[in-house]
């Protein structure tokens, strides 16, 4: 911003350097701008070569005006006037030439000379005025560049503050979102805890009464076998949702340990194996040998595979088979959706424990596939699904420092990945 | 004739401890004693002198810590095995005292066939140790 006045350099005497090799015509520009008119007297220093010129460099008082005859000795045409500007690059410069090189002359103007004059035409008083606008056009120049640059720089400084501005918005509403979820969970975890007891005395007698007519009622009595089977269901069923729940709440502390995953993988396994057999679904392992030990928490971790069983065995409703692999590897770039975002636990390069749960079932649809891991969002409500199971999953992960992610696989079904944090750090990868 | 074992069941919940009574008795051969008020807990215990304590743990009069604290003073009920059958999934006294055998935990609702077993276990314990 050009908020400063213009200092005029008008009535000031100027200081000028003159480069001319003929001696006539320096002699003549010497007196027209030595002449004292009305108290301004000029001062004129003379080179006759370009490299006497150049050694007036270093002077303490800088020259306002470079009179530059391109044709010395020394120098020839346009190279003359690009030596002289770097030179002197904070000085006006006008370019004398003859009559036949004003071809040059357009070329220097512009490269950067403030004018040319014909020596041919020589008028003291006109010349005179050609330099002093020279001198004032230079100036303004200097002081343009001057308040570009101090633009620039504003510019950029202002481009920084927005860009940590940015991040600092984006860090505030990522902190405002976390506060809004420990609240949530919070009131869910008073809810849950209350609900607990209040439900789980009913469903306590429900059971004793059901247990006791198991007891008598005649085996071949199948009606009501069916009848208290059922009932005995629901009440294990409603049991399990508010576990879940007071599990979605819990805001325990992880217990972190290097473990290995395979027991955990068969103790989980034995959790789930009774509805693997009812729903007569292959379980198929490929566990890498001498897989490193993972840091986990191991009920947590045991809790993630028992819910990520659960749900692939009821995205298969029957049959088929569900793969569980495990392998320790580098991670790739693009091979999976990590160390995209900001706050990615991984990034390409890093080595990690990784496994895999793949099922045959339908896979997820696009319009639900954003919104599987919305605490209470759930395809299966009526079959008592609370949408707690992947929000649990999600964070007992995210707790770990760990990654997951959950997709359709191109060949059907879908794959949940695990990623988590080798114990062991100098573990040679796959 | 063997005496029948006695059980006291503390639980403010008078329908489902006259539920587990019922279960106990027909089937579990025991004689089994209800009572529904935490404050009368201790003075039912001294009469009724149980071989072992089912023991609810939220009760709106007296919480079942301190009626376990109540028996842990007394000289004849000190040595009783217990067990805590309650609705809370997690109860710190569990994690507390787990250690102390003769104090077990059952989380409602809880199977008869489960409770049977932990009875029968509970029963063998031998007071102040393993």
């Amino acid at each position: 911003m050009l908020t400063h006045t213009f200092r005029t350099t008008e009535s000031k005497p100027l200081n000028i350097l003159l480069v001319e090799d003929n001696p006539v015509e320096q002699k003549m520009l010497e007196t027209i701008f030595t002449a004292n008119r009305g108290g301004s007297r000029n001062h004129v220093t003379s080179a006759e070569t370009l490299a006497a010129a150049l050694d007036q460099r270093g002077r303490p008082l800088a020259f306002d005006l470079v009179l530059l005859d391109l044709n010395l000795p020394d120098s020839e045409g346009f190279s003359t006037f690009e030596k002289m500007q770097s030179a002197f690059p904070d000085t006006a410069i006008v370019v004398l030439t003859g009559t036949n090189d004003e071809n040059i002359a357009m070329e220097t103007l512009r490269c950067g000379a403030q004018d040319y004059w014909c020596k041919g035409s020589l008028e003291p008083k006109l010349l005179v005025r050609v330099c002093r606008y020279a001198v004032e056009r230079k100036r303004i120049e200097l002081e343009l560049k001057h308040a570009n640059d101090q633009l620039k720089r504003h510019e950029d400084a202002l481009l920084e503050t927005l860009e940590s501005l940015k991040k600092s918005n984006e860090d505030l509403r990522a902190t405002r979102l976390q506060l809004i979820q420990a609240a949530k969970l919070e009131v869910v975890g008073r809810l849950a805890a209350g609900i607990a007891h209040e439900v789980k005395n009913p469903l306590a007698m429900i059971r004793m009464g059901v247990d006791y007519f198991f007891k008598y009622i005649p085996a071949d009595e199948k009606t009501g076998r069916f009848m208290l089977e059922s009932m005995s269901e629901a009440v294990g069923r409603a049991d399990m949702v508010i576990k879940e729940m007071l599990d979605f709440s819990s805001q325990q502390a992880l217990v972190i340990q290097p473990e290995s995953l395979t027991p955990l993988i068969e103790r989980a396994l034995f959790f789930v194996k009774h509805e693997f057999d009812k729903r007569q679904t292959q379980f198929e392992m490929q566990l890498q040998e001498g897989l490193p030990l993972a840091f986990v928490d191991k009920t947590r971790m045991e809790q993630v595979l028992i819910n990520l069983m659960t749900n692939a065995l009821q995205a298969q409703q029957s049959g088929g088979t569900i793969r569980l692999k495990t392998c320790f590897l580098e991670l790739q770039p693009g091979v999976l959706p990590v160390g995209n975002r900001r706050g990615d636990p991984f990034v390409p390069g890093d080595k990690v424990v990784r496994l895999d749960i793949e099922d045959e079932g339908p896979g997820i649809p696009a319009d639900v596939l954003g919104k599987i891991f919305d605490p209470f969002f759930t395809t299966k409500r009526a079959e008592g699904g609370t949408g707690l199971g992947l929000s649990v999953v999600k964070n007992i992960i995210e707790m770990h420092g760990g990654f997951l992610c959950i997709r359709n696989r191109s060949e059907g079904g879908v794959c949940a990945t695990v990623l988590l944090k080798p114990a062991e750090a100098d573990h040679d990868a796959a | 004739m063997m005496r029948r074992k006695k059980i006291l069941i503390v639980d403010d919940e008078k329908q489902f401890g006259e539920m587990i009574k019922i279960n106990l008795e027909t089937d579990g051969d025991y004689e089994v004693c209800v009572e529904t008020r935490g404050r009368l807990a201790l003075a039912t215990a001294r009469r009724f002198n149980p071989d072992l304590i089912l023991l609810d743990i939220i009760m709106p009069d007296k919480s079942g810590y301190d009626v376990a604290r109540d028996f842990s003073l007394d000289a004849g009920l000190r040595a009783k095995p217990f067990i805590y059958l309650t609705a809370l999934s997690k109860p710190e006294v569990f994690l507390r005292e787990s250690e102390r055998k003769h104090i077990a935990y059952l989380a409602k609702p809880v199977s008869r066939e489960c409770l049977l077993e932990a009875i029968r276990i509970q029963m063998d314990v031998k007071p102040g140790g393993g």
